[in-house]
């Protein structure tokens, strides 16, 4: 929307009376806050989160690396050995929502498991 | 049978069926963000680290896989790279927020369901012999 509408409507409410105007408020924060539970977006608060926390998983690899941690957003909220003391410290911060995960060491060679000697690639060399 | 008078009881929500007479235990899998999700097939691994997908996947949910988390996986013969991204990854009727990894290499076509990420969460039941999985999440069990 462009500044001279805004001018305008601003302009138009100044003629209001103080009820109209604390109606016409009501109705604007309702239709600001229903925009931003709008799916559209959610989702770019979602994929914001999603990379500021991956963001902070970089950083941090080095000094949380090989344990478990409960991130908040990107509040650090309980550390441990394993998921479960890592979630069951994130419920004792207050945050049940937290996102529990493993952060491995930056050097940590995972797993594959079961399935490895099916595996081609990469090639040894 | 355990010892006797002692026995063991957990619950589930969800079945899975799979076929008992193929060499793996490959169930349905959807990966999701916010825009866009993808369906695949995933060998449940209790010996793999990781959740484990192909990068063509990664690509699909609108991913830039360079840009997550680098690690190495060691195989029997090598090791490979994938990268590490927080997907949301549904199983049956089940969701959970989950960091998983994409292969680098685009010639890799395995997709595996391991311990962090999934088994890790969850309650798991397996009756390999009528090819069934019974799935929960953790902390869901009913008394």
């Amino acid at each position: 929307m462009s500044v001279e509408i805004v001018d305008a409507i601003k302009q138009q409410a100044a003629t209001l009376t103080a009820q109209e105007k604390l109606q016409l408020a009501h109705y604007l924060l309702e239709q600001a806050r229903l925009d931003q539970q709008a799916p559209g977006n959610k989702s770019t608060t979602e994929d914001a989160q999603r990379r500021e926390r991956l963001a902070w998983l970089k950083v941090h690899r080095e000094a949380y690396g090989g344990q478990y941690i409960a991130l908040d957003g990107t509040q650090l909220v309980a550390v441990g050995p394993t998921y479960r003391v890592a979630r069951e410290g994130a419920h004792a911060a207050g945050k049940p929502q937290a996102f529990v995960m493993y952060l491995s060491k930056p050097d940590e060679v995972a797993e594959w498991g079961g399935w490895g000697g099916a595996i081609t690639y990469p090639s040894p060399n | 049978m355990g010892r006797m008078g002692r026995s063991y009881h957990l619950s589930f929500t969800e079945l899975i069926s799979y076929d008992p007479g193929q060499s793996s235990i490959t169930v349905p899998v959807t990966l999701s963000l916010s825009h866009d999700r993808v369906s695949c097939g995933a060998k449940v691994d209790t010996g793999a680290s990781l959740c484990i997908f192909a990068r063509d996947l990664g690509e699909q949910l609108g991913l830039e896989i360079e840009s997550g988390m680098r690690q190495l996986v060691g195989t029997v013969t090598g090791t490979f790279v994938v990268h590490l991204h927080e997907v949301n990854l549904s199983v049956a009727g089940l969701a959970f927020s989950a960091f998983v990894g994409f292969a680098e290499d685009e010639g890799f076509r395995r997709n595996v369901l391991g311990r962090r990420g999934f088994l890790e969460q969850i309650t798991l039941g397996l009756v390999d012999y009528d090819g069934k999985l019974y799935l929960n999440s953790y902390g869901n069990e009913q008394t």
